[in-house]
């Protein structure tokens, strides 16, 4: 049976975050299917945490902290 | 001296290079968290002595970078915070939760209705995410950096933070959704400051 749009929605960042049983990822994922709405707002939410994920991920350690924790490790 | 002798100090170097392999996503973390990159250093260096001072008390075959990245949030909250106060973050959640959005408001940004936020999503750059990230009270940047930046499941983060999943669903949840609004907020306000300086300058 369809879950309504409510429903759906209050799982959005279950479903995104991969922390849905099987059987409710696929009553999203039916549900996704027949109703654009639906399925506009999810991406944008999933778009936007991929992007604030994507950015964050491009900053590296300096080499000098790398070099001075590579010494504690021997010590 | 060889260490071939020695498989148990073989293991320890084994999971001390393992635990420098993650340092990238410890750094990130902790930059955002402190927000400044000197306090971050002395973070990670501080979270790499305490690893490795009680590398005999984590059990291998279970999660070494949740374990590091508890050890950072403790050193975080328990030392740094303690010292160094953010004047924005001191409120409670959701005191504080629309913030920086209502900031943005109150100072003339607003929003337009012709723009979609998938366009304004499109036009995001770093800037205006670290800004964002930056606006967020320390426990829901912490999850946002735990879930979106580094990948851990609920789980994991519950036992990172030591507090119960359902918190950190409700966290996470307030968190995105101010997050969202901000990014939103900073991006138009990035435009119309733009806009501003090439009027001025025509």
């Amino acid at each position: 049976m369809m879950r309504r749009c409510e429903e759906i929605a209050a799982l959005l960042y279950q479903y995104i975050d991969r922390e849905l049983s099987e059987e409710e990822y696929q009553q999203v994922e039916a549900h996704l299917d027949e109703c654009p709405p639906c399925k506009h707002v999810f991406k944008l939410e999933e778009n936007m945490l991929t992007l604030v994920g994507e950015r964050c991920r491009r900053v590296c350690a300096p080499e000098g902290l790398i070099n001075r924790v590579r010494q504690l490790s021997g010590e | 001296m060889s260490n071939a002798c020695c498989p148990e100090t073989n293991q320890m170097q084994a999971i001390k290079d393992e635990a420098i392999s993650y340092i990238d996503s410890l750094y990130r973390t902790a930059l955002r968290m402190t927000g400044n990159p000197a306090d971050a250093e002395d973070l990670v260096q501080e979270t790499y002595l305490r690893a490795f001072r009680s590398i005999n008390q984590f059990k291998p075959g279970t999660n070494l970078r949740a374990w590091l990245f508890k050890i950072q949030t403790n050193s975080f909250i328990n030392d740094y915070r303690k010292r160094v106060r953010r004047p924005r973050s001191q409120s409670l959640d959701d005191v504080e939760e629309y913030y920086l959005y209502n900031h943005l408001v109150e100072s003339g940004v607003q929003p337009s209705p012709s723009v979609t936020e998938d366009e304004i999503l499109a036009q995001i750059d770093d800037a205006d995410v670290f800004r964002a990230l930056d606006g967020l009270s320390d426990n829901y940047r912490q999850v946002v950096l735990l879930a979106d930046v580094e990948g851990f499941a609920y789980r994991e983060i519950a036992d990172i933070l030591e507090i119960p999943v359902g918190t950190v669903m409700s966290r996470l949840h307030r968190a995105r959704k101010r997050l969202k609004d901000d990014l939103l907020s900073i991006r138009r306000q990035t435009e119309a400051e733009s806009e501003g300086q090439n009027d001025a300058q025509v």
